[in-house]
Formats: C-alpha cells, sequence, structure tokens
C-alpha cells in the first residue's frame, strides 16, 4: 500500500479536529490521515467532510429515528419545502440579516481599531495604569517607582513604565522617517503577554536594542525574516534589532502608532533629551506606569493598596516631600491621556449609538419580512391545523424555519465581514494612516446575530403567540378575498425603519456638511499652493552652531527648488500645534493693558510664502537680526492685534514691550493680514510675529507654482544632501495639513455616512418587502379593477401612492426623531444649524424617492395582473 | 429458496466495501478498502462515504474490526482492520443471487 508514499505530520489543527471523531474512529482515522500525503489545507478539508458525514449519519439514526427525532424530521423537511416555496422573502431575509449584522460588524471593529487600538497581548483584561496625579495634572515617574510598586504592594504581578518619543528612524535602503518610540522598562511585552512575531523582547540591563513594529517591519524592513541581530540608525545612533513585535500591537498607549521600543537604559544614547542615567531615581523619565493585576485582585483593592502604601515608596525616593501631595491613580486598561479618553469615548459612543441603530432597523426589517411570510400561509398553517397539527408542531416548524433563515444570514453575515476585512486591510484613509488586518470584534457580532434572531423568532411565531384564534374556519375562507396582510404591526415596522434610515440621513447630512464648511473656510492663507513640512536637526544632535550654518543653508537649496517662487522658515509647523503666547503692550497707546497674543518666529520671506499679504509696512530684512543678541527688535503684527494695540491708528514705526524676555522693546515694522494659523476652524487669533532665531526644529513653507508632490520630492532631495539622516516630516501641502487636523471629524462623518446609506438600503428592502406582498395578496382587487376598465397607469399609481404613504409617514417620524437625535452631534458641528433645512430637506427627498423605487417593480407587476387569470383565485 | 432478510438487501456500496475487505485479507483498513475499490473499478469513493459505509456493515453485523499494531509512518496510531463476518457473507451471496435471478442467470454455486 501506499503506507510510505507521503506521510505527514498532523498540524495542530488535524489533531484537534481528530478528537472530535467519533470515538470508535477517533485513533485510526488519525492514523489514516498520516498516511495521506495530500497538503495540509486540503487534508484539514477531507477530514471536516469525513468528520460531518459520520456525525451526521449518527444523528440521522440516534435521533431523527426516535419518535421525536422522526418528529423534527419532519417539521425540518417542512421548513426546508416552506423556505422553497417562498424563495424571494427567504432571500430577502437572508440578506438583511446578513448586511445588518455584516455591516455592524466591519464597521464597529474597523472603527474600534481606528479609535481605541485595543491591546492584543493575553494579559489585557488584569492590565492596570497607573499614574501619579496632583491638583490638575499627572506626574512623570521614575524607574524607581515602577520596581517599588511592584515591590512594596502585592496587588500586582508586573510592572512598566511607559514614555513616548519621536525619532528618525533610517532602515537600510529606505528612506529616513520620523516615527514614534516608546521607551519603556525591559520587562514591558511581558507584563503585556506579547509574545514577538520575531526575537525576543528586553532583557534587563541590555542597552542600544530595539523591538520594531510589525508594520515597520513589513514596509521599511521589507518583512526580512533575518532582521533580528542586524543594526539600525535610531536619530543616528546604531542600535540592535532584537525582536519584531506581534501584528496590531501599536504601543501601550491608546491612538498611538509606534514603530520601536527601546528600553530606558539606552534611550539617553539617542534621545538628546535625556542625558546622564535615565534609570536614576532622580530622573523622573516615564510618564506613566502599566502594571498587571494579581488574577484574584480587584481595581478597589489595589488602588487601596497604592494609598496605603504611597508613603512606603515615597520615602525611599529622593525629594520625596515634592511628591508627598501626589496621589498614585490605578485605572483599568490601557494608557489614555486624560484628553484622548474623553474624546474617543465621545467618539465611540456616537459610533456604538448609530450602530444600534442600523441593528435596530435590521431587526425590524427581518420582522418585518417574516410576518409578512407568516401571514401569507396562514392558509397553509389553518389547513395543518385543521387536519390535526398541534400548535406546538406548527410553532416547531416556523421555529426550525426561522433558524434556517437566521442561521443562513449570520453565516453570509460572518463571510461578509471576513471578506470586508480583508478587502480593508491596508486601506490608506488620509490623516489617519492604513489599516492592519482587521480583527473581527466577536463580541459585537454575537449581540448583533443574538438580537436579530431573537426578533425573527418573535417575528415568525407572531401568527401562533397572537392566534391561539388561528380561526380556522375564516382563515380557510377569507383567503385571498381581501387585503388581510395588510397588518398594522408590519406596516409600523417598515414606517420606523424608513424613520430611523432618514434620522441617520440627516445625522449624516449634517456631519457631511459641516466637513464641507470647515473645508470652505477661508484660513486668510493660500491653503492649496502652499507647501510645508518639517524637520528637527535638533533629533540628531545639532547644537546651535551646527543649526547656524544648517537654517541658513537649507533656505538657500529650498529657494532654488525649480517651481518654488517664495520659501521661508517658521519655527512651528502653520497647524496642529499647541500655542505659544506672549504678553505685548503698545507704547503711548490708548490700551494700556497686557494683550495675550499668538507668538510665531519666522524668516524673511515668510508672508510671501504662505500666501498672507502685509497691509501695512514691509517684511523682515535678511540678516537684519544679529545672533549675537538674545532678542530681536522687530517684530510685525497681525491686524487685530494691531487693532487691538493702538485702535484705528498707524502701527508701523511705534514700539512695543514684550513680557518675556522682561520687558524687550521691539518696534513695528509691518502689519499682516489676519489668518487661521494653528487651528484653522477657531477666529483668526492675535498674532505676534518674530525674526526666526535659532530653533532646534523648524517648518519649511514654499510657495509652489504647478506640482506639489514635484516640490515635496525635490525638498526632501535638499535636505537629504546636507543632511542624509536627517527625515522631512508631515511634507504636503497646506491643504493637506487641515485635513490631518480634521481627520477623526471626518472619519465619523464617512462612517456614519456608510451607516446611513446602509440603513436606506435596509429601508429600501423592507419596503420592497411590504410592497410586494402587498401586491400579491391584492391581485384579486386589481383584477376586479382591471376588468371594470382601470388602466395600468392608475394601478401602479395606486401602488406608488401607498408606498409613498408609507415612506412619507417614516420620514416624517424620522425627520422629528432627528430633531432629538442630532443633539448627540452638535458639539461636533460647524458652520451648520442643527436644524438644518438642506439636510432634512435631502434626507426626506433621498428616503421618498427609495420609496418611489422600491415600489416601481411591484407596481409594474401589479399593472400586469391578467384579471382572468386573479379572478379565478 | 432465501428469504429477504429484515435487514433488507445489500446496495451497492456496502457489497464494493465487501468485497474490497474480503480481497484485502488481513490488511483491510479504511484507505486501504477506497484504494483497492478506486484500483478494481475506478470509482473513487468519497473518504466520508467509506467511513460511513463501514460504520453502517459494522452495525448490521456483517463486518467485525479490531485493532492492528501500531506503525510509525502512521504516527504511532493503529489501523482498524476490518473483516467480513459468516452473516456478511451470507448476505453477500444473498444479493448476488437475487440480482442474478433478476437477469435469469442461474444461481452461483452456495459457498460452502
Amino acid at each position: 500500500m501506499s503506507s510510505f508514499s507521503g506521510g505527514r505530520p498532523p498540524t495542530r489543527f488535524d489533531r484537534l479536529l481528530t478528537r472530535l471523531a467519533p470515538a470508535r474512529w477517533r485513533d485510526s482515522i488519525a492514523g489514516d490521515f498520516e498516511e495521506d500525503g495530500a497538503p495540509p489545507r486540503l487534508r484539514s478539508l477531507r477530514l471536516v467532510a469525513i468528520l460531518l458525514r459520520l456525525h451526521l449519519a449518527d444523528v440521522r439514526r440516534n435521533v431523527l429515528q426516535t419518535a421525536p427525532g422522526r418528529i423534527l424530521a419532519v417539521e425540518l423537511r417542512q421548513a426546508v419545502c416552506s423556505i422553497r416555496s417562498r424563495p424571494a422573502s427567504a432571500l430577502l431575509a437572508v440578506l438583511t440579516l446578513a448586511l445588518g449584522i455584516g455591516t455592524l460588524t466591519t464597521v464597529f471593529s474597523v472603527s474600534n481599531w481606528l479609535l481605541w487600538r485595543p491591546l492584543p497581548g493575553s494579559h489585557v483584561d488584569r492590565l492596570t495604569t497607573i499614574r501619579m496625579e496632583r491638583g490638575e495634572g499627572a506626574l512623570a515617574v521614575s524607574a524607581a517607582e515602577v520596581r517599588l510598586i511592584l515591590e512594596e504592594s502585592s496587588a500586582f504581578e508586573a510592572s512598566t513604565g511607559w514614555v513616548a518619543f519621536d525619532v528618525h528612524v533610517a532602515p537600510p535602503g529606505h528612506d529616513v522617517i520620523r516615527a514614534a518610540a516608546e521607551i519603556v522598562s525591559p520587562s514591558f511585552f511581558e507584563v503585556i503577554g506579547l509574545r514577538p512575531a520575531l526575537g525576543r523582547g528586553f532583557h534587563a540591563g541590555e542597552a542600544s536594542v530595539v523591538v520594531v513594529s510589525h508594520a515597520f517591519w513589513q514596509r521599511q524592513l521589507d518583512a526580512r525574516a533575518d532582521v533580528i541581530g542586524t543594526s539600525l540608525l535610531v536619530n543616528g545612533v546604531p542600535q540592535t534589532i532584537v525582536g519584531v513585535a506581534p501584528a496590531r500591537f501599536a504601543g501601550a498607549i491608546r491612538s498611538s502608532d509606534a514603530a520601536l521600543w527601546a528600553p530606558l537604559t539606552s534611550s539617553s544614547r539617542f534621545l538628546p533629551g535625556f542625558r546622564g542615567d535615565p534609570t536614576s531615581p532622580r530622573v523622573r523619565a516615564f510618564r506613566g506606569i502599566l502594571a498587571r493585576l494579581k488574577p484574584d485582585v480587584t481595581l478597589g483593592q489595589a488602588q487601596a493598596e497604592l494609598d496605603a502604601r504611597k508613603d512606603g515608596i515615597l520615602s525611599q525616593l529622593p525629594n520625596a516631600d515634592r511628591f508627598r501631595s501626589g496621589r498614585y491613580i490605578a485605572e483599568p486598561g490601557q494608557l489614555a491621556t486624560r484628553f484622548d479618553r474623553a474624546r474617543l469615548t465621545r467618539a465611540f459612543a456616537l459610533l456604538l449609538g448609530i450602530a444600534a441603530f442600523v441593528l435596530l432597523i435590521t431587526c425590524a426589517n427581518v420582522g418585518g419580512l417574516l410576518l409578512a411570510r407568516a401571514s401569507g400561509r396562514r392558509t397553509e398553517l389553518a389547513t395543518r391545523q385543521a387536519l390535526g397539527a398541534s400548535r406546538a408542531r406548527i410553532g416547531l416548524m416556523l421555529l426550525l424555519e426561522t433558524a434556517l433563515l437566521t442561521g443562513g444570514g449570520t453565516a453570509v453575515a460572518l463571510f461578509l465581514a471576513f471578506t470586508a476585512g480583508m478587502v480593508l486591510e491596508g486601506t490608506t484613509l488620509p490623516g489617519i494612516g492604513s489599516l492592519p488586518p482587521v480583527r473581527l470584534d466577536l463580541n459585537v457580532f454575537l449581540a448583533g446575530a443574538g438580537t436579530a434572531t431573537l426578533t425573527a423568532i418573535l417575528a415568525s411565531l407572531a401568527p401562533i403567540l397572537m392566534a391561539g384564534r388561528l380561526n380556522v374556519a375564516g382563515s380557510l375562507c377569507a383567503t385571498g378575498r381581501v387585503a388581510s396582510a395588510r397588518s398594522p404591526l408590519r406596516r409600523a415596522l417598515i414606517g420606523a425603519q424608513v424613520a430611523l434610515a432618514v434620522a441617520l440621513l440627516v445625522g449624516a447630512a449634517l456631519l457631511t456638511r459641516s466637513m464641507q464648511a470647515r473645508r470652505a473656510i477661508d484660513a486668510g492663507l493660500e491653503l492649496d499652493r502652499t507647501v510645508t513640512f518639517s524637520v528637527d536637526p535638533g533629533l540628531q544632535g545639532y547644537g546651535p552652531e551646527r543649526a547656524e550654518r544648517f537654517y541658513p543653508e537649507l533656505r538657500r537649496r529650498l529657494a532654488e527648488i525649480p517651481g518654488v517662487t517664495a520659501s521661508a522658515l517658521s519655527q512651528l509647523p502653520l497647524f496642529g500645534t499647541m500655542r505659544q503666547g506672549i504678553g505685548v503692550r503698545g507704547q503711548g497707546a490708548p490700551a494700556t493693558a497686557e494683550i495675550d497674543a499668538d507668538f510665531a518666529q519666522v524668516t524673511p520671506g515668510f508672508f510671501a510664502a504662505a500666501g498672507l499679504p502685509l497691509i501695512a509696512g514691509r517684511d523682515f530684512r535678511e540678516a537684519a537680526h544679529d545672533p549675537a543678541r538674545a532678542w530681536p527688535d522687530e517684530a510685525i503684527v497681525s491686524e487685530s492685534l494691531a487693532r487691538q494695540l493702538f485702535g484705528g491708528g498707524a502701527a508701523v514705526g511705534r514700539f512695543i514691550t514684550l513680557d518675556a524676555p522682561e520687558d524687550a522693546v521691539v518696534q513695528i515694522v509691518g502689519v499682516a493680514r489676519d489668518a487661521r494659523i494653528r487651528d484653522f476652524v477657531e477666529p483668526a487669533p492675535s498674532r505676534l510675529y518674530v525674526p526666526f532665531t535659532i530653533s532646534p526644529f523648524a517648518s519649511a513653507v514654499l510657495r509652489a507654482e504647478g506640482d506639489s508632490a514635484g516640490v515635496i520630492a525635490a525638498a526632501r532631495q535638499a535636505v537629504t544632501s546636507l543632511d542624509a539622516g536627517l527625515p522631512i516630516y508631515d511634507a504636503g501641502t497646506l491643504r493637506d495639513a487641515t485635513e490631518r487636523e480634521m481627520a477623526e471629524e471626518s472619519l465619523i462623518a464617512r462612517l456614519v455616512l456608510v451607516f446611513a446609506g446602509m440603513a436606506v438600503l435596509l429601508a429600501a428592502v423592507g419596503l420592497y418587502g411590504v410592497v410586494a406582498t402587498d401586491v400579491v395578496q391584492r391581485r384579486r382587487e386589481f383584477g376586479i379593477r382591471v376588468a371594470l376598465g382601470a388602466t395600468s397607469r392608475a394601478l401602479v399609481r395606486s401602488v406608488t401612492v401607498q408606498a409613498l404613504h408609507l415612506g412619507l409617514a417614516g420620514t416624517l417620524a424620522g425627520l422629528l426623531l432627528s430633531l432629538w437625535l442630532t443633539g448627540f452631534v452638535s458639539a461636533r458641528l460647524y458652520g451648520v444649524d442643527r436644524v438644518d433645512v438642506v439636510s432634512l430637506g435631502a434626507a426626506a427627498l433621498v428616503a421618498l424617492t427609495v420609496a418611489v423605487v422600491a415600489a416601481a417593480n411591484p407596481a409594474r407587476r401589479a399593472s400586469h395582473i391578467d384579471p382572468a387569470v386573479a379572478l379565478r383565485h | 429458496m432465501s428469504s429477504f432478510s429484515e435487514k433488507g438487501l445489500l446496495g451497492e456500496l456496502e457489497q464494493l466495501v465487501l468485497l474490497a475487505i474480503q480481497q484485502l485479507g488481513s490488511e483491510a483498513h479504511a484507505p486501504a478498502i477506497r484504494e483497492a475499490i478506486a484500483e478494481r473499478t475506478g470509482i473513487e469513493l468519497a473518504r466520508g462515504s467509506v467511513y460511513v459505509t463501514l460504520d453502517r456493515l459494522d452495525r448490521k453485523g456483517y463486518l467485525t474490526s479490531r485493532f492492528g499494531e501500531p506503525t510509525a509512518e502512521r504516527g504511532g496510531k493503529a489501523k482498524r482492520l476490518f473483516r467480513v463476518t459468516a452473516d456478511g457473507r451470507r448476505a453477500l451471496a444473498e444479493a448476488e443471487r437475487a440480482l442474478a435471478r433478476m437477469r435469469g442467470q442461474a444461481a452461483p454455486a452456495r459457498s460452502r
């Protein structure tokens, strides 16, 4: 025999499968399959097929041949027959379930990742964030505290510190990039319970080692298997790669996207901010602690213990008195900044609410469909009952049928969600990044499938539940005579669906319009033709002398780029930065109060490059500033600042006093038009511009005529030619920068739009179902009307008007509902009212159009009814 | 004249499997049976059919099985080896006779 031909060891999956075999076969089947030389995947498939057949045979014998089993078999056959006899509504039910649950699962899983980046580790449920809080803020913690919290309290079994930095990484053969790095304790991966995809985590005490993220490994290191042990330049300092983190792990903090992790011990070698020994108890290097609770300890117990041990921990630290008023706060789960948490919770709650909406619509839809099926077969059921079938048996048949339909629907939903996940993988969302492999959220899937199934069961049992009075004679006589199935419950369900869909549409329209309004903002700058990027030579260890040589040379090379008509440097990027404020007082001005102004350092040419006209005076002059002087003696003010300082009077030539450095006096040489710099959604702030001095980082601003991508490439080239290890980042037009600022709003608007589209589709399917069954049930009536001379147009109108009535009722309810529901999005709206006629009108229009479209096919069928055939029924 | 037994006449699949077991002698385990049928008839049975048919014949008492020596190429798992029982041989003969009579041929001599 072929026993020696090609035996393969079984995979773990196969071993698991063979354990599912009936006992009499278990060992021998396992053996038979080791003889099989087929590829593992095929072999597993064969195994599954065999197990199914064996078990089905057993079920048929053991269950279906007993008396109750036979009943089950008969009713199962009946259920299958019944599905076959009305394939259209069965198919619709399956599709509705699949679309509803599939969308719910996919969108929820994707947004869950985008907003929360849930940790994939095995101990995630026991992870705790510990921060030292004092007053309003959280204090940094030292490596010693990370250790002491573990030693002094008995609540935790592992702990790690955490802090994030941006670094320059130069992967061999790729452009140097700026990426997020997390500096951690050696036990970091072990605490979360992460097994590296390649290599290992950190050992205690080792330095100059890094673990890179899975995404970084795939994109920047070409997914090479031999990267372990190779060297990677981090901020120009070689580090050895010891591991690759598992896929989907993007960092300890929610919403972070780290490319690499490094132990605190080696951080001082590449981080300019960390000099000396960062592990010393004097250095509070970490922003927070991530600790793992012991299995039987609750968070409350841990907090109580932290409170009790605080003084003991602090007494072992230097200058402990400074922290006595602080408190260690333990919170469940992953690290998140307070700002992040509040923001994400709001976004998440919104999406969750909308997902629940879609689920509601799905349920209403499936409920409606099944009700229609049930009412369409009253004759059949009544006949069975008349022939002696008990209600229990009819109920069983209905249950089985529903189980088959919902089972099919959820299976297709799962398939859809998986497919969507695969299609979406790697999709790049502007300003957000590319999606990792989507991990479907099982809880949401089960919640969706469970709710829908429950609804389906209730709806399908409705004829039995409502009618112990399945009035046999009545049902048999009434068949087809009157429009018996214009059930108010069904119509209400469809109306509710339309209403929910309209409310979602209004929300989507509001969010979309508010995105449009944001995009239409006149920032006072030339957004589309201004290219900007940032550089951070400080990270590469540039001192003042080197920076002083670097910036003028950079400016010279940028100015030479073809297509660039003006170029300049600004210390801070134009959008998305923290505010730098300065107190300004005008000399000899009526207003004596100090004015709080935004503050910016720019080189000559900035106003021309940014498309920001000077309305009085002149720009800064080249080399007007003597680098030996600590503070410049010229300034340019924005028009609103000029107005605040001097009222209507001329500002150019006047002097102002600044609060830092104390009482510096500078002369105003120009007035610039107001512009929405820093946060372009807010009204333009009062701004004070001073000449650019030496800074560890800078943003370039280039006026590009023509192709901005070409200008960016040339700019990257210019920087690289000066320092090959220096990356440019956040490169793009000012328009791109504003899009980055709006990424979250834009994502939410798009997701709500997808959900609304889904809801409309479901409502359309529901409406179609109602109208179509209605037409079938009114066949006789239509037949009579045709016989009496009704034109086919009249019949089409009759059906369409009926659908429109339903649509209109639903739309009105939906509009009312939306007036209440939009309260939840009002905080996200910009430039559009909560009660917005355009959005309301658009939603209503879409809903009514959908109603007409859904009625088109049934209406056409109604008009084609042959009275001779219809009247015979 | 033999009676139609209460277990019913053997099906084609059952006959094929029983005959294959008889021919394989002491080496009849499921993959070998499937292969023997494929070799002699060209019929590639689904693996699951072979197992299910073996189960059914076993239940009818036409087969007995024992476990052979575990071998290394099977990952230390024993083969389940089948043998046709006297009842099984009778049932085979009965099925063959019934078919032969229907075709109008003489009944083959009863084995033993």
